[in-house]
């Protein structure tokens, strides 16, 4: 154990309050200040303010307990840990990948450390169309910079790796607009590895940072407990109920535990704030829980670059273009960025097999691959997705349109662009119609033919946004521009389920401010009601 | 085979899968009875069918010789039952479904053109199987063919074993940071 685990000497030296629920033998009913439901970039963040105010918080956390000694770089122990459905849920009709945490800390113990602020078009976008108040360019700045300090977020310092090096030549190639990535970093070692959990505790994730914060303001941690239903009454929650998780993560032990208190936050994300609103019956009379879930879906192109990339080492994300984000005549803007291709990721994506597959991975040094992350919800034809409860289970229904596709299209041909003109040899396009082109005349020929239908090109997302929107009006949002749910006096929503369109970047800062503004709010008006 | 046969064989085949799905559920013949212990969710027509596919989906990268890669495929089938283990139950069925087309003789038949056993099947079947789900115009087939691809693909390409062929030397500073 050369790195130190910090959680754990930490929870050691500082007699934090953690229970592994699935251990638990009896029924139990526990009472607090504040019950959050989720321990990612929202709950997180929520635990730290309202427990610094003095309240007694409880954190609650459907997936398990893992530190920097349970992070070996190992992709496939990662996925099965750390990572919903084992890094293989799916839209419901299976024709998009889904990326999201599973584990103390969410997704941000999984991300890529990416951290944008909500950029100022679409916070304007939300007052002007979702009528939220209250989140103004000038009201956010200063929880965006909080934020940043505590999570020390700073544009990457070091020089980008190869794979987002090649982003960065070709578009100064195109003479097109790029910058570099801050991340919330201290004392990143650049391995590549955040994915699959930082094994140095340089990534600034819920798991090092506020979690332990609150743990050791006195608040408790109950783990590998699945909040299965909230109990209303006429206009408040009265109590979450839980079922205790067994050693497997995922079947209950019988065990049920009921948490109760005056105040209640929910933090469980776009999928499963919804689900477990759904299957609690919550008051809807607007029919729009689970409504306007976005989720910036990626497609992706690959490239034979002529020098070693070794696109599985260094800092995922360094380099960004935002070139065709915002001034788009129409169609759906889109942000480049990078993946980090370790084998696993890699080889799951490029939709080959036999020596087709091994070919390519055989490449794989020598390969790069390029994704836009399309700007979902910003127009009439782009509303995002709905969430249904299958077997009790929230499931996304994400359905894509032709103005999507159309932007799918479009973002292929600027990523073969870009990577040519970066110097690769051949581009493949991920859709099945696709191959390797040899240059960008029969690639741009090639994209234009591909038949854009489901199944056929591969679709991801890694950014769950929206299902519980906030506003002020109650026919189009889920709780208010504070976030406090519209039928019930006491439920709040903190984190990424509350943005009302996607973000325009990947969203872990714009939580991280919201969270912070909304909790330091509920921490005024519960001591003001005390 | 031109694509007015390949329209008329989608429309016969998805119904044959609908039905199949269906049939298999109304008779109780899905193969879902408990397996001997070895693994949580796959049956052992299951491990059958996958053994067949997998060095047909993973050619050239598997080890050669026959010990060998016997036990790479048993890896890969481990890392699979342990990865659907994790699944939710839409997820989950999903694949169920589709495991119970590619075991049960008449559905397999119809839909992937393999008639024989899946341990008798020759790997040009197996092959022409592949091509046909991955380019059919019947969306479902697609889908079938990927859920197959990213299990089996990334179940062996998880593993160390199947690193030096694709040019990866593993994580950085194992000796230092990894600690299992």
């Amino acid at each position: 154990m050369a790195i130190p685990d910090i959680f754990k000497q930490r929870a050691q030296a500082e007699n934090w309050d953690i229970t592994n629920a699935g251990t638990l033998a009896q029924h139990a009913t526990i009472e607090a200040d504040v019950i959050i439901i989720g321990t990612g970039a929202g709950g997180g963040v929520s635990a730290e303010t309202l427990s610094q105010a003095g309240l007694k918080v409880v954190m609650i956390e459907e997936g398990g307990l893992f530190t920097s000694d349970n992070f070996n770089m190992d992709e496939l122990q990662a996925y099965g840990d750390l990572y919903q459905e084992g890094a293989a849920r799916a839209s419901k009709d299976g024709a998009i990948a889904i990326f999201q945490g599973r584990a103390v800390g969410g997704t941000t113990v999984v991300n890529w450390t990416s951290s944008f602020r909500t950029p100022n078009s679409t916070l304007e976008h939300w007052s002007k169309h979702h009528a939220v108040k209250g989140a103004s360019p000038a009201e956010m700045t200063p929880y965006f910079e909080q934020m940043e300090k505590r999570l020390n977020v700073e544009k990457w310092a070091m020089p980008p790796n190869a794979n987002n090096d090649i982003l960065k030549k070709g578009c100064e190639a195109n003479d097109w607009s790029w910058a570099v990535i801050p991340r919330n970093v201290s004392g990143c070692w650049d391995l590549g590895y955040c994915g699959t959990g930082c094994p140095t505790n340089a990534k600034q994730s819920m798991l090092v940072t506020t979690v332990p914060e609150a743990l050791k303001n006195g608040a408790s941690l109950y783990y590998r407990c699945s909040a299965d239903r909230i109990v209303f009454s006429e206009h408040k929650a009265e109590a979450v109920e839980c079922l205790a998780l067994g050693a497997d993560g995922k079947t209950p032990t019988g065990v049920k535990l009921t948490f109760k208190a005056p105040h209640i936050v929910l933090s469980g994300g776009a999928i499963n704030n919804p689900g477990l609103l759904m299957r609690s019956n919550a008051p809807d009379p607007h029919n729009r829980i689970g409504k306007r879930t976005t989720i910036h879906p990626v497609n992706a192109t690959l490239a034979k670059m002529p020098e070693t990339v070794n696109p599985f080492y260094g800092a995922p994300q360094s380099i960004y273009s935002d070139h065709f984000q915002w001034n788009t005549d129409g169609d759906i803007g889109f942000k480049l960025e990078v993946p980090p291709l370790q084998p696993t990721m890699g080889a799951q994506i490029v939709g080959f097999h036999g020596m087709q597959l091994t070919q390519t991975m055989e490449d794989l040094p020598n390969s790069q691959s390029t994704i836009a992350l399309l700007r979902d919800g910003f127009h009439e034809d782009s509303q995002g997705g709905t969430i249904e409860l299958v077997d009790g289970k929230p499931v996304l229904d994400y359905p894509i349109t032709d103005y999507l596709w159309h932007g799918f299209r479009k973002a292929f041909h600027v990523m073969a662009e870009l990577q040519f003109a970066a110097g690769a040899k051949s581009v493949y396009p991920l859709h099945h119609d696709a191959t390797f082109y040899s240059n960008l005349k029969e690639c741009k020929a090639a994209i234009d033919q591909l038949p854009y239908e489901l199944h056929r090109q591969r679709i991801m997302t890694a950014h769950l946004m929206g299902g519980c929107t906030m506003g002020e009006d109650q026919r189009e949002s889920v709780v208010d521009s504070q976030s406090r749910f519209h039928h019930a006096d006491n439920l709040y929503v903190i984190d990424g389920s509350l943005f009302p369109t996607s973000i325009g970047a990947n969203p872990q800062l714009s939580i991280y401010g919201l969270a912070l503004k909304q909790s330091t709010q509920l921490a005024a008006t519960i001591k003001q009601s005390k | 085979m031109n694509r007015r046969d390949f329209l008329k064989l989608g429309a016969v085949s998805s119904t044959a899968l609908a039905a199949t799905s269906l049939t298999a559920t109304l008779t109780g013949c899905s193969d879902t009875v408990e397996p001997n212990g070895q693994w949580k969710i796959l049956t052992p027509s299951d491990g059958v069918m996958l053994a067949a596919i997998a060095p047909v989906m993973l050619k050239g990268s598997l080890p050669t010789d026959a010990k060998s890669q016997k036990a790479a495929i048993a890896t890969i089938l481990n890392t699979i039952d342990m990865g659907l283990d994790k699944f939710d139950p839409h997820n989950l069925k999903q694949v169920r479904d589709l495991f119970n087309v590619l075991n049960f003789g008449v559905a397999r038949g119809l839909t992937t053109g393999v008639w024989s056993k899946w341990e008798d099947a020759s790997e040009a079947d197996i092959e022409q199987f592949l091509q046909r789900w991955r380019n059919s115009s019947v969306s479902l087939f697609n889908l079938g063919y990927n859920g197959l691809n990213k299990l089996l693909a990334a179940s062996w390409y998880g593993q160390p074993q199947a690193w030096p062929k694709a040019g990866y030397p593993g994580p950085l500073h194992p000796d230092v940071l990894i600690t299992k």
